[in-house]
């Protein structure tokens, strides 16, 4: 139960940005709304070309390892860049998810809001490392690309879940 | 020296007979096997997700009453479970690679059965039924038993109709931009969407569809509604994340929306009152109360959090009536059907807290007997 204890861990980290989240929603519709295939809607994410693993810089701060990192607000799992891989990529011999959801949190180095996606890695069971739990922008599953209490190893060799990746999408506030 | 002899001469005879009853070989033995009863009113079951494993986990089932650990059922993949209402069988969802973590999926719904906690049987189903933290409406059966809903993400969504009495998958039901399967009676089941509607399906006894209708229900750019509702007969409980209440009569042709209330008054809003946690209320039916965990110091990130106090409502009414505390932290609730009702919470640790709701006294905590529970089940 490491992952609920981060709840007590993290009452003043609250940083996403609730504008930020709707202007994001109302751009790439919703899936739910419409009512047409998914996937035509989603963020998708092709983890071969992904990002390099980035170290903590002067625009990027923060501890990857940590729950506290700007690009966790609303992670649900664990950390890969505690399992073998980094805040970007997946540990040895798990592969990355299709699919996944998105949140949006504020750099606190910029002060911009980042549209993050948070990649499941996947074949391996849990890497039971860095739990962490956080939901600062995480809407009610009706909405599940931006719910965090579903596996999202899918389209994936194997359901079976290992960690989370943290990837910068893009930006989430317009002229930002 | 006679009576001095014939004692002596007793207490010999005694205490040789004391020693070959101490040195007296015991029996073998052979192993048992256990059955237990028909589930009474207050049998309990907790859905083990396991967060730290989640490809072998379980169903641990447990006497709340003698505080007792019954036993358990293993299940595949942190595989949602559901009871059927004449309590002879456990539905579980499961799936399970060849290779552990890899090879070929399998899919099975398998039916346990409660009293000897073995496969009656199983069926073998398309690989897609959703994988979430445990949903309790993401498993459900029909009040008479006859269909068992399984609900399915792939991400698209749909909801499979099996037939307990042929043991045969009989439908696949497209559901897009909705989610779950709230049953309904015998025949219908209905889920939430996206864009804030309630659809309810209609299905004949062959499991096909009969009738769909969609009616609005509520906002979701204005509120977020938690999806993990509570259901008394055919009307369904849903809150807010901000404590608002909204009832859904299921039982017509036609979703019927009843008046909404609130959970907190505006001066406990202000004060940071609101609800929170995963299975976050549950109903007494007998009692026609509702019971919520509610957070003190509530932020809208805090909405899945757990939390030690309980508020307790008449229904009827919507007063508040009651305040329940645990000693530690729990995140789902559960309250048996009876007239002599517990109120049940897993709590964050696996353990089971477990308050007599005749009396409202917090009777024990079964600590330990699970790992990650997510949801706890009654009759």
């Amino acid at each position: 139960m490491k992952f609920l204890d981060r709840f007590f861990e993290r009452s003043s980290r609250h940083v996403a940005n609730t504008t930020g989240r709707r202007q994001f929603i109302a751009r790439f519709g919703s899936f739910m709304a419409v009512g047409v295939a998914a996937p035509a809607l989603l963020p998708i994410d092709r983890t071969g070309k992904a990002l390099a693993a980035g170290a903590p810089s002067a625009g990027d701060p923060g501890d990857p390892t940590s729950c506290d990192y700007w690009r966790y607000c609303s992670v649900d799992g664990f950390l890969c860049s505690c399992c073998g891989g980094s805040v970007t990529s997946c540990p040895p011999g798990t592969e990355s998810s299709q699919v996944t959801w998105v949140g949006t949190c504020r750099n606190p180095a910029d002060g911009i809001d980042y549209i993050i996606s948070y990649n499941d890695c996947c074949g391996k069971h849990s890497c039971a490392q860095c739990a962490c739990t956080r939901n600062d922008s995480e809407e009610p599953m009706y909405r599940p690309f931006n719910n965090n209490d579903i596996n999202w190893c899918l389209g994936t060799d194997s359901s079976v879940y290992n960690c989370t990746v943290a990837v910068i999408r893009g930006v989430a506030t317009p002229g930002a | 020296m006679y009576l001095p002899k014939k004692l002596a001469c007793c207490l010999m005879v005694a205490s040789s007979l004391v020693a070959a009853s101490a040195n007296a070989r015991l029996p073998n033995e052979t192993v048992g096997k256990t059955t237990l009863p028909l589930p009474d009113d207050h049998r309990s079951y907790m859905v083990d997700f396991e967060f730290n494993n989640m490809v072998s986990t379980r169903v641990v089932v447990i006497d709340p009453d003698n505080q007792k650990y019954l036993g358990m059922i293993p299940t595949g993949h942190a595989a949602p479970a559901t009871l059927s209402q004449d309590r002879k069988t456990i539905f579980t969802a499961d799936f399970y690679y060849t290779r552990y973590v890899r090879g070929e999926r399998t899919d099975v719904l398998t039916a346990w059965d409660s009293q000897t906690l073995s496969p009656s049987w199983e069926l073998e189903l398309p690989s897609q039924r959703a994988f979430t933290l445990t949903e309790r409406f993401s498993l459900a059966t029909s009040s008479d038993d006859k269909f068992v809903y399984i609900y399915n993400f792939t991400p698209s969504t749909s909801v499979t109709v099996v037939d307990t009495t042929k043991k045969e998958m009989v439908n696949e039901i497209t559901i897009n931009g909705c989610i779950l399967n709230y049953p309904v009676g015998e025949r219908r089941f209905a889920s939430l969407c996206g864009d804030g509607s309630l659809q309810m399906i209609t299905l004949n006894d062959e499991g096909q569809e009969t009738d769909r209708t969609r009616t609005t229900f509520f906002d979701p750019d204005v509120v977020k509604l938690v999806e993990r509702a509570t259901v008394i007969g055919e009307t369904y409980y849903f809150v807010t994340t901000l404590g608002e209440v909204l009832p859904l009569d299921l039982s017509g042709d036609k979703p019927k929306l009843l008046p909404r209330w609130s959970l907190v008054t505006r001066e406990e809003m202000a004060e940071g009152w609101a609800p929170g946690g995963w299975q976050l209320l549950t109903a007494a039916p007998e009692l026609n109360r509702l019971y919520v965990l509610m957070h003190p110091d509530h932020k809208p990130h805090n909405w899945e959090d757990p939390s030690q106090i309980i508020w307790e409502f008449d229904l009827k009414t919507g007063e508040k009536i009651g305040t329940l505390e645990s000693p530690n932290y729990i995140w789902s609730l559960s309250a048996t059907s009876d007239n002599t009702p517990l109120l049940l919470g897993s709590n964050i640790e696996g353990g089971l807290e477990i308050f007599d709701l005749s009396t409202g006294e917090h009777t024990g905590t079964m600590e330990g007997v699970t790992k990650t529970p997510t949801l706890i089940l009654n009759h």
